[in-house]
């Protein structure tokens, strides 16, 4: 999820941070050293024809070079002095493969000419025609080429490869057409990116022999770049709005929300070890899984603002370890106090706390008195608070954890939408920064649902696992044992997301 | 649910709280935890193949796809040319400008009023030094929009060039008011240095480091920058921890290469300055870093090979004359300590600080004046360089050098002698004949 995650906020922080200016950066063209190469592979050849084309400025400084005596010119025999050497340099760049093992690629014919470029000066073009033998052979040859030459410089780099009569390639990364025209024409197009492709693999085998026939189209490959980085984030550029596009967009909005929950962490540990922890049911379930729908769309409204509206006075990339920080703070002291509480009960040392839990007792009778729940239900009824009710639970020790209460179910569906997903903040952002703010909130919207529905299921599921489990005849010293070790999973998550924060704030040092 | 109301108010408080706090730790948290969609699976299973893609260069590909598929979608063209001017900014290759500003009409043409093509189209201006245009471009931003800060970062530039700096710190005020991050500090530094504040100009920067930006290069744009404000301080040091950071977080990145290669020219250690400074003009032939290389040849005694780059840098300007580009000031500095042809490098100067009349422009201008025999209008501009009490040692050389030809022992003494305060190893070649300078004036004084 970073891979994608992080250019979708990229393009967010593009739109909103702005880099300075770079004071001397020049519209500064003419300084490209620009490669190309053409492979044809014959039945017992391959024959490469590499061309180097220098813009104005790199051939002036090749010039300088080739000029040895320092007169300003360059003549015949510096001129065929520096072709021999640097033919050689060049070569010894390219590194051609049969099978895996190299081949030494020898130089047929080569030239050197100065075409006239811009401002009176001259640009530079080195053509040298190579060969390499081939051994025939009837398995299929693989084939490798890799062009190292000026691999730091800024130029057009391509590769074409070209099956010769009687051969047929197959699995070609490169096409079998060039789009400069050996290096005379770059296309200019907005669109167009300089094409940088530094190597070739291709497979060949023999073919039929076809007089007249010099490319085939077998070696056409597809260039590889998988460009279609496609997110949720995408879904707030989406061009128009016709509603068939809304309603694809929410459903997908949905799905990735779904699937998101089920990415590790997420508060589900959390609200599972309380499920399991406590007696819970079926509607509390899906009381959490509401609760976590609301919180998490608020939630995410709620940071767009603040972010919005914090950095303008601090730098958040200051601010979120110490927030970071603060919520492991949070959790751990509710995991501190579940763990806490729950080790008391088991001790049965829980009258302790009985009295001065009172006020709130009277809450909701309509949930608890479910088929399991046989020793707390008639507390409900009376209107006692519900710490007070197992207090004096006539059941086996522990084999209640700590009952359900609707306040630390809110809690706890808060805590588990409290976590939202960045790519859901940076619909947001995008949408604001697009102004299709409201669109945004609704695509949440959906995710959320999605986020809280698988959510809610799983709860389900533990639900309902836990009353089977529970049918078992055993004495419950297990199930005794959970609810303490569910409240050490919440403290200890407590812990690491309040390390993660100082490492982050580089207080801490792994 | 009914709940005490006493005990509401805490819950609710401490709900809030919580959210708050746990909604910001969550952000990060997810960011920090490799979380896998279905769908993020599949991108990545996609691109495993490929070499480690920069991230403009992976948006780059979005953009231009969105932009195909939906050819009327205004926003995507403007967010494409941002995404080609950043992507022109860490290449160094021009060719994207023209393609930003291909864009950037697309999405003009389709909405006038586009906000991010008309900011886009003002960064363009700028980078191509038009700046009276850049300024045009950022009011009428402003005055469509006045809460989006990036405007003011254009304004504030084209402000500054144009040598409009009260208004420049007005509009970067409101700038950072509305978000300190990178950008703005970045300029505050910028301004507090023009204005002669360095320890100012290096805790803004830090700031601009600390702040950091969503691509790597700015970040480190910014970081060679704070080298720069220690190494006009004179302390190669910290310059050179900071360029050397630099490289670290981004390897290779010519300008911090190019920084390297300044602190050891300053250390004199010339063999390895000539071979950073040959090590970034490999990868980006800049004209700034042809012209270090070339003084550092000359201080060396090399000067077969500096005249070689001298030449180098005359043919760019061939090629920029070719082009109709303007001639930068750097370059009409070039002219004046190198150029044979002193009334033309003159006229380029004033006409170039007719379009740009900024400290630099002032001080380019003097320094031409001075090398053309007018010594009297050249004391003139270089005050005017100094106006803002900018605490720079090549401008405060400069000033030095034409007051003592002026005849005016005392200012050029004092002049001569801040610069070398400043900053002993300003220039691999102007730092020496200062000293010569000051020696020379010394023993007249004397006598």
């Amino acid at each position: 999820m970073r891979r994608w995650l992080l250019p979708a906020l990229f393009a967010i922080m593009l739109v909103i941070a702005h880099p300075p200016l770079h004071a001397e950066a020049h519209p500064l063209g003419n300084f490209t050293v620009n490669h190309y190469s053409r492979i044809d592979v014959g039945r017992d050849a391959v024959q490469v024809r590499y061309i180097v084309d220098m813009a104005e400025i790199p051939a002036f400084q090749e010039r300088q070079a080739i000029d040895t005596d320092g007169d300003g010119q360059v003549n015949d025999a510096e001129q065929s002095a520096y072709l021999s050497k640097q033919a050689a340099v060049l070569v010894g760049g390219l590194h051609l493969t049969v099978d895996n093992a190299p081949v030494e690629l020898r130089a047929v014919d080569q030239s050197l000419t100065f075409p006239v470029g811009q401002g009176g000066l001259v640009t530079l073009r080195l053509v040298l025609n190579l060969a390499a033998p081939l051994t025939p052979a009837t398995a299929p040859i693989a084939i490798g080429y890799r062009d190292t030459n000026f691999a730091e410089r800024i130029g057009w780099r391509e590769i074409i490869v070209r099956p010769l009569d009687g051969v047929v390639l197959g699995d070609s990364t490169a096409p079998t057409q060039d789009q400069s025209d050996e290096l005379r024409s770059y296309p200019q197009d907005m669109l167009s990116n300089p094409l940088d492709v530094r190597e070739a693999r291709f497979t060949m085998t023999l073919g039929a022999i076809t007089a007249g026939n010099t490319a085939n189209a077998s070696g056409v490959a597809v260039p590889s770049r998988d460009r279609a980085i496609d997110s949720f984030a995408a879904l707030i550029a989406s061009k128009e709005l016709t509603p068939p596009i809304m309603l694809l967009s929410l459903l997908l909005a949905f799905g990735l929300g779904a699937a998101h929950a089920l990415t590790p962490g997420h508060g589900k540990t959390i609200v599972a070890a309380y499920l399991v922890g406590s007696r819970g049911t079926a509607r509390h379930a899906i009381f959490l899984g509401i609760t976590t729908t609301v919180t998490h769309t608020l939630g995410v409204f709620l940071l767009g603002l603040i972010t919005l509206f914090i950095s303008r006075f601090i730098l958040p990339e200051q601010l979120y370890p110490w927030l970071e920080f603060l919520s492991g703070v949070m959790v751990l002291g509710i995991g501190l106090l579940l763990f806490r509480s729950r080790l008391m009960q088991l001790l049965g040392r829980t009258r302790a706390h009985a009295e001065h839990e009172h006020g709130h007792g009277h809450d909701h009778d309509h949930d608890h008195d479910h088929n399991h729940g046989h020793e707390h239900d008639h507390d409900h009824a009376h209107g006692h608070s519900h710490d007070h009710d197992h207090g004096h639970s006539h059941m086996p020790p522990g084999v209640n954890g700590q009952p359900v209460t609707w306040r630390s179910l809110l809690a706890l569906g808060i805590s588990g939408g409290l976590l939202p997903c960045p790519s859901a903040l940076v619909v947001l952002l995008s949408a604001i920064a697009l102004h299709r703010v409201a669109f945004g909130m609704l695509l949440i919207v959906a995710f959320s649902i999605g986020l809280a529905g698988v959510l809610t299921g799983i709860g389900l599921l533990l639900v309902y696992a836990r009353q089977f489990f529970e049918r078992f005849p055993t004495d419950g010293r297990l199930l005794r044992a959970l609810p303490v070790a569910s409240a050490g999973i919440v403290t200890v998550a407590g812990l690491v997301i309040a390390a993660g924060a100082l490492v982050q704030a580089g207080l801490l040092r792994v | 649910m009914r709940i005490s109301r006493s005990k509401m108010i805490p819950v609710a408080a401490l709900a809030l709280l919580a959210l708050v706090g746990a909604l910001v730790a969550g952000l990060v948290l997810r960011m920090g935890t490799p979380a896998v969609s279905p769908l993020a699976t599949r991108q990545l299973a996609a691109a495993a193949d490929q070499q480690p893609i920069n991230n403009t260069e992976q948006l780059l590909w979005q953009y231009q796809d969105r932009v195909r598929q939906s050819p009327d979608d205004v926003n995507s063209y403007a967010v494409l040319g941002n995404i080609y001017l950043q992507r022109a900014r860490e290449t160094g290759d021009p060719s994207y400008y023209g393609k930003a500003e291909a864009v950037f009409a697309e999405a003009l043409k389709r909405d006038p009023q586009n906000i991010e093509a008309l900011i886009g189209k003002g960064s363009l201006a700028l980078s191509r030094h038009q700046f009276q245009e850049a300024l045009a471009l950022g009011q009428q931003a402003a005055s469509l929009n006045p809460t989006i800060p990036r405007i003011y970062g254009v304004i504030a530039d084209a402000q500054t060039e144009l040598g409009m700096y009260d208004e420049a710190i007005q509009t970067l005020q409101k700038m950072v008011d509305m978000r300190p991050d990178l950008s703005s500090y970045s300029r505050i530094s910028y301004m507090r240095e023009l204005h002669g504040d360095i320890p100012g100009a290096i805790s803004a920067m830090q700031g601009a480091v600390n702040a950091g930006g969503p691509a790597s290069e700015n970040t480190q744009w910014v970081r060679v920058q704070l080298g720069n404000l220690y190494f006009n301080q004179g302390n190669l040091a910290e310059a050179e921890h900071e360029y050397q950071q630099a490289l670290y977080q981004l390897p290779g990145y010519v300008y911090a290469t190019a920084g390297v290669a300044r602190v050891r020219a300053a250390q004199g250690q010339y063999n390895e300055a000539v071979a950073l400074y040959n090590q970034a003009i490999a990868q980006i032939p800049l004209p700034e870093f042809v012209i270090a290389l070339g003084e550092t040849q000359e201080a060396a005694g090399q000067t077969a090979d500096a005249a070689k780059q001298y030449e180098l840098v005359q043919a760019m300007q061939q090629l920029f004359k070719a082009n109709g580009v303007d001639t930068d000031l750097e370059l009409a500095l070039f002219d004046a300590d190198h150029g044979r042809d002193v009334q033309g490098t003159l006229a380029l100067a004033r006409s170039a600080y007719e379009r740009r009349p900024s400290v630099k422009g002032a001080d380019t201008l003097a320094w031409a004046l001075f090398k053309a025999g007018q010594p009297a209008e050249a004391r003139r501009y270089s005050d005017q360089a100094l106006r803002l009490g900018t605490q720079d040692a090549l401008m405060l050389y400069h000033a030095g050098v034409i007051a003592q030809a002026q005849g005016d022992s005392a200012a050029a003494r004092d002049y001569l002698k801040r610069a070398l305060t400043l900053n002993p190893h300003f220039s691999p070649l102007f730092a020496l004949r200062a000293q010569q300078t000051l020696a020379e004036l010394g023993s007249t004084a004397t006598k």
